[in-house]
């Protein structure tokens, strides 16, 4: 998955859904927490680091570019 | 909840399609212009972070800083490095303008841009005759985000606009596709500014993921598929930019280093590139992308950055620079692949080709308004064909297009929407979905199709063409190959299958690539020579002709739906 998701550090806030630019991440309405939805569509550009203030999400990069 | 099988409906003065980099400027320049005026900027993605430059960008590429360089030495810069297929008049507006746009930014509190010990702007050597490139810091778009918020600016973030609405020849609104929720919303606009910018998914990759590419991947070319359905002319489409980059990052770094003073270098250590051109490593882009596809062509490569030669100092500014914007994940990239960029040679990669007004040629004919040949209809940034614009583009002529908009505002009658065109629109939208009705409030569509084809692999087929037959070196047997594949690709396009709204996005995406490949091939096929180095190279035609001085190759849509290709003297200044 190209972005690790850290639960334990999550809030849920849905930041990260917000505001993905290539709408990779979203909520899972069961749990309340993000997961990569559109795992090949990543461009590694780190938005959803910089926008979670909790750092709960970190940038492991797609499979096929590391 | 709205209902994603009926239309809802906006007005507003001026719509702004795409919130990357020229859109918001636009917004806020329409704004301060008129604080009365509507402005509605829409984006696939939010207008915070949406575009080419989410993390921000390392350098202002193209400033004219008094004192520093003048507007004459950068309209003679452009006019070199465009072999004279540029408009005068354009880049010397860019040029006046483009240094009032840096003083925007640092009032704004938008970026930063670091000066020397005596107090003056770091201004760099980018191009032949003079120095234009500003040092540049900041987290750009939550604050040109903010801004448009509080002049009032209207946005609607996750919306994608598919189709420009036109009557009587001229602009009257577009359509528009909640990307996440399927519902459309047919927008009524006085006017119109595309920034939709380049095509960021156009060569593939060398590691093969589609999505990593030097520019925003969610920029594929929709603006250019847009303006030329709407009847507007578009130009340049045989440039095709190509760009060294960090190997499968396919990340910036290029400028950085070698203005920093880098070489580059071969698998034999030689700095290779003054075997080609006197300028070495600052040699014209094309010239450089050329020589370097011939020496990986020698058996010479791979090809690296190599810093090792630089004091601690610059690699630190040079880090400091690459890795606090525009791709800053590159530094945890090169954490690892346990790569320290000032230790070792750093390999590169010639990516591309790429379609884009910023690197390149490409993109839509604007005068120095931003004015497109279709009433009513400006494009800025990368979608526009400024004369390789980069950034400086995007906020120049932002700004222009709206405040020309603005200005004349009141003299462009209420916009008349044909509502058959917009329901021939929706039904292109939901082709994929096969006719299935959409209830409410189900949050995705039906699978059309089990038996479709997957939007990845079809993506990858359309795009795995592109190299070895649009490519330079060019011959016409292989472009006229591309252009006999077309009506399949398109064919396999309307066989895909989708599993949510995402999807129906990526199958309108993908038209637009599979478009700009016919821009590319038919353009590239009209002109007869070669120009520009890789951009435009031709087996056939292996030399520059005069007679192509001066002269775009124009594509536009016929009257009976087909495409016109054509060439027309570029506007004297």
């Amino acid at each position: 998955m190209p972005v690790a998701i850290d639960k334990e550090a999550c809030t849920r806030c849905g930041q990260c859904e917000r505001e993905c630019p290539g709408d990779v991440l979203r909520m899972d309405p069961e749990t309340g927490y993000p997961y990569n939805a559109h795992i090949d569509d990543c461009w590694y550009c780190g938005v959803c680091e910089v926008e979670c203030h909790f750092g709960a999400l970190r940038m492991t990069f797609p499979v096929m570019v590391v | 909840m709205h209902d994603a099988t009926t239309l809802q409906s906006v007005d507003t003065d001026l719509l702004i399609i795409g919130g990357g980099t020229a859109g918001p400027m636009a917004a806020i320049k329409a704004k301060l212009r008129d604080p009365a005026c509507d402005v509605l900027v829409v984006d696939k993605a939010t207008v915070r972070r949406g575009g080419s430059i989410c993390r921000g960008m390392d350098a202002y590429n193209n400033v004219v800083v008094p004192g520093v360089a003048d507007v004459d030495s950068y309209v003679e810069s452009i006019r070199a490095m465009s072999d004279g297929i540029f408009d005068e008049k354009v880049n010397r507006v860019l040029g006046e303008r483009s240094f009032e746009v840096l003083r925007d930014l640092e009032e704004w509190g938008a970026a930063t841009f670091p000066r020397d010990a005596a107090g003056g702007y770091i201004v760099e050597q980018l191009h032949p005759f003079g120095r234009f490139l500003a040092e540049m810091r900041g987290d750009i778009k939550p604050v040109m985000a903010k801004k448009c918020r509080e002049l009032g600016v209207r946005t609607m973030d996750r919306t994608m606009a598919t189709r420009l609405l036109t009557h009587e020849g001229r602009v009257t609104g577009a359509v528009l596709l909640g990307v996440r929720t399927g519902e459309v919303t047919v927008c009524h606009a006085k006017a119109v500014i595309m920034c939709t910018g380049s095509q960021g998914r156009f060569g593939l990759p060398e590691t093969g993921y589609l999505f990593g590419t030097f520019d925003c991947p969610y920029n594929a070319g929709e603006g250019w598929s847009m303006i030329y359905e709407a009847g507007g002319d578009l130009v340049n489409f045989e440039f095709l930019d190509h760009t060294a980059l960090i190997r499968d990052f396919e990340g910036p770094g290029h400028s950085t280093f070698t203005r920093h003073g880098a070489y580059l270098i071969n698998a034999l250590g030689e700095r290779f590139l003054f075997r080609y051109h006197e300028l070495g490593e600052h040699a014209p882009s094309g010239l450089r992308a050329k020589a370097m596809q011939a020496e990986i062509g020698l058996g010479h490569g791979p090809l690296y950055y190599d810093l090792r030669h630089l004091s601690d100092e610059t690699k630190t500014i040079i880090k400091d620079g690459l890795f606090s914007c525009e791709r800053p994940t590159e530094k945890a990239f090169f954490e690892l692949k346990g790569i320290d960029i000032g230790l070792q040679p750093v390999e590169l990669v010639l990516a591309g080709p790429h379609l884009c007004g910023g690197h390149g040629l490409t993109g839509a004919l604007v005068d120095e308004w931003g004015r497109t040949t279709v009433p009513n209809l400006y494009a800025a940034g990368d979608v526009a064909s400024t004369g390789l614009g980069f950034v400086g583009a995007a906020w120049v002529f932002g700004g222009l297009a709206a405040e020309h908009a603005v200005e004349r505002m009141a003299d462009i009658p209420a916009p008349v929407v044909d509502m058959a065109d917009v329901h021939a629109e929706v039904a292109r939208i939901r082709a994929p979905l096969g006719g299935n009705p959409v209830n409410p409030p189900q949050p995705q569509p039906p699978l059309h199709n089990d038996e479709g084809n997957d939007p990845r692999e079809v993506e990858y087929k359309l795009r795995r063409h592109i190299k070895p037959l649009l490519d330079s070196p060019k011959h016409a047997s292989r472009l006229r190959d591309l252009l006999g594949k077309m009506a399949g690709f398109r064919a396999d396009i309307d066989r895909i299958r989708v599993a949510d709204w995402h999807d129906v996005m990526k199958v309108l995406e993908i038209r637009s690539i599979a478009d700009c490949m016919e821009f590319s091939a038919r353009a590239s096929l009209l002109r007869e020579e070669s120009r520009w180095g890789m951009p435009h190279t031709r087996l056939d035609f292996p030399e520059r002709d005069p007679a192509w001085n001066g002269t775009y190759v124009v594509l536009r849509r016929g009257a009976d739906g087909g495409m016109v290709v054509t060439r027309q003297p570029v506007r004297s200044a």
